[in-house]
């Protein structure tokens, strides 16, 4: 490990034949010390490594660090009132299972993710978004200076509809003003659940409408060819072959008038209010805090000023090739 | 050459001082410096080679010192030797300090009588 820090430090360092002994010196050095036990090795790792970065002179080395470190947080602190205060508001939805066996449902009425593939879309579309911001008059600045598509990508970008969990959505928005991002988030809420309600509503009648019309066409089929069955003699040679086709078309059509019941026990489910519902677990928050908060982007101000400061003072320490030698001492004369 | 009059009046550090009264007796490489700065300090100093390269890297930009590899030396080792001009430095250093030696001895004489 000490080697490697060595090696790597010493890349910083002229390369040349004197950088090159050095290093062969510092391995007969290291040797050396090992065989000192664990305490020396210590001693001579910190040694050799505050060596190799050499600070030139403590209290300058630390008033640079200060230094940076006070600009980095005044910077911090500066971009804190400059930077929009940002708020964000939840909710969370719920998936509730249907008040009957789930081997009669279709396989993917709890998918949560199938929903909100169908919803989202059309919660986040482009005539919904518009049609709330003039609803709650937002972005009223950018809407002075920028055309509404772009206001609408910019609320777009702000909108999260995601999966929280198997059956959970959360819902957020984030907004300077916190009422507003409150009563979006709400509004957004409200969208997404009556959408799934017309979506339930329209797909378990269409599938109803559906499921009949390919009964009543099998139906169809099937007396048909029970009429063909009657009206041919047994000795015919085609005989058999109606059997076989008219007992086709039956299965057929009792496979699809199971589906139709099915499909017409849903559609009364949803008229009943008693199928697979999005329930609102969380109504949407009402944020007393910013996202970030200006502490937050101070620390972060200062914590890029330490950095910044630690790497320049390192980089000029490690780019130093003389010592930084104390005033000298007690040196017997001759 | 361009320190040596400065260097001269500032006075040498401790550490520059025990390398070039090192070198003053024979050739040494790196090690050996270390080992011999360590023996002269009475256990005292202990330099890190990142330390004692800077101190020889400045030496030889100012003429104090040579390198040379010795023709028997293992993976190419260097060793360094005092210059003329070195050792007109390190005698410079040591009148210096017999001068300031005499001075407070006398100074201390006189208290005392």
């Amino acid at each position: 490990m000490l080697f490697f820090f060595y090696r790597l430090l010493s890349r910083f360092k002229t390369q040349d034949d004197l950088t090159q002994d050095m290093q062969r010196t510092f391995e007969d050095a290291r040797a050396d010390a090992r065989t000192r036990g664990w305490w020396i090795y210590t001693v001579f790792a910190v040694r050799e490594i505050g060596g190799l970065l050499n600070p030139p002179n403590t209290r300058l080395w630390w008033l640079k660090i200060v230094g940076w470190s006070l600009a980095g947080l005044a910077v911090g602190w500066i971009a804190s009132f400059i930077m929009p205060v940002r708020y964000t508001s939840e909710a969370t939805l719920q998936l509730v299972p249907a008040m009957v066996s789930q081997d009669l449902l279709p396989h993917d009425a709890l998918d949560a993710q199938n929903l909100l593939d169908r919803v989202k879309p059309v919660v986040v579309s482009r005539n919904v978004l518009v049609t709330i911001v003039n609803n709650f008059d937002l972005y009223k600045g950018e809407r002075r200076y920028e055309p509404m598509e772009d206001v609408v990508e910019e609320f777009r970008k702000s909108v999260h509809i995601e999966l929280s969990g198997a059956n959970f959505i959360r819902v957020a928005f984030t907004y300077p003003d916190y009422l507003l991002a409150n009563k979006v988030t709400e509004d957004l809420v409200s969208r997404i659940i009556a959408k799934m309600l017309t979506e339930k509503s329209n797909v378990s009648t269409e599938n109803v409408q559906f499921f009949k019309d390919e009964v009543d066409q099998l139906g169809q089929s099937w007396l048909k060819l029970s009429a063909s069955v009657k009206a041919t003699p047994a000795s015919d040679p085609g005989y058999e072959l109606l059997l076989l086709a008219r007992d086709q078309k039956r299965k057929e059509y009792e496979s699809m008038a199971q589906k139709l019941g099915t499909a017409q026990m849903l559609r009364d489910l949803a008229n009943r209010g008693q199928d697979v519902k999005l329930e609102l677990l969380d109504a949407a928050t009402l944020p007393q805090e910013p996202d970030t908060p200006p502490s937050v982007v101070g620390l972060i101000g200062l914590g890029c000023g330490l950095a910044v400061g630690l790497l320049t003072t390192l980089r000029r320490a490690l780019r130093r090739t003389s010592p930084g030698f104390s005033v000298p001492d007690a040196v017997e004369p001759a | 050459m361009r320190h040596i009059s400065k260097r001269h009046v500032e006075s040498l550090t401790e550490p520059v001082f025990l390398i070039l009264v090192s070198l003053a007796e024979e050739a040494r490489h790196g090690y050996a410096i270390l080992k011999d700065v360590e023996t002269l300090s009475n256990q005292r100093i202990h330099m890190s080679t990142g330390t004692l390269y800077a101190a020889l890297r400045r030496m030889l930009e100012d003429g104090w010192i040579q390198h040379f590899q010795e023709a028997d030396a293992p993976r190419g080792r260097q060793a360094y030797r005092l210059t003329t001009p070195g050792r007109a430095v390190l005698n410079g250093e040591v009148d210096r300090m017999k001068l300031l030696a005499r001075l407070a001895s006398s100074r201390l004489a006189k208290g005392a009588a």
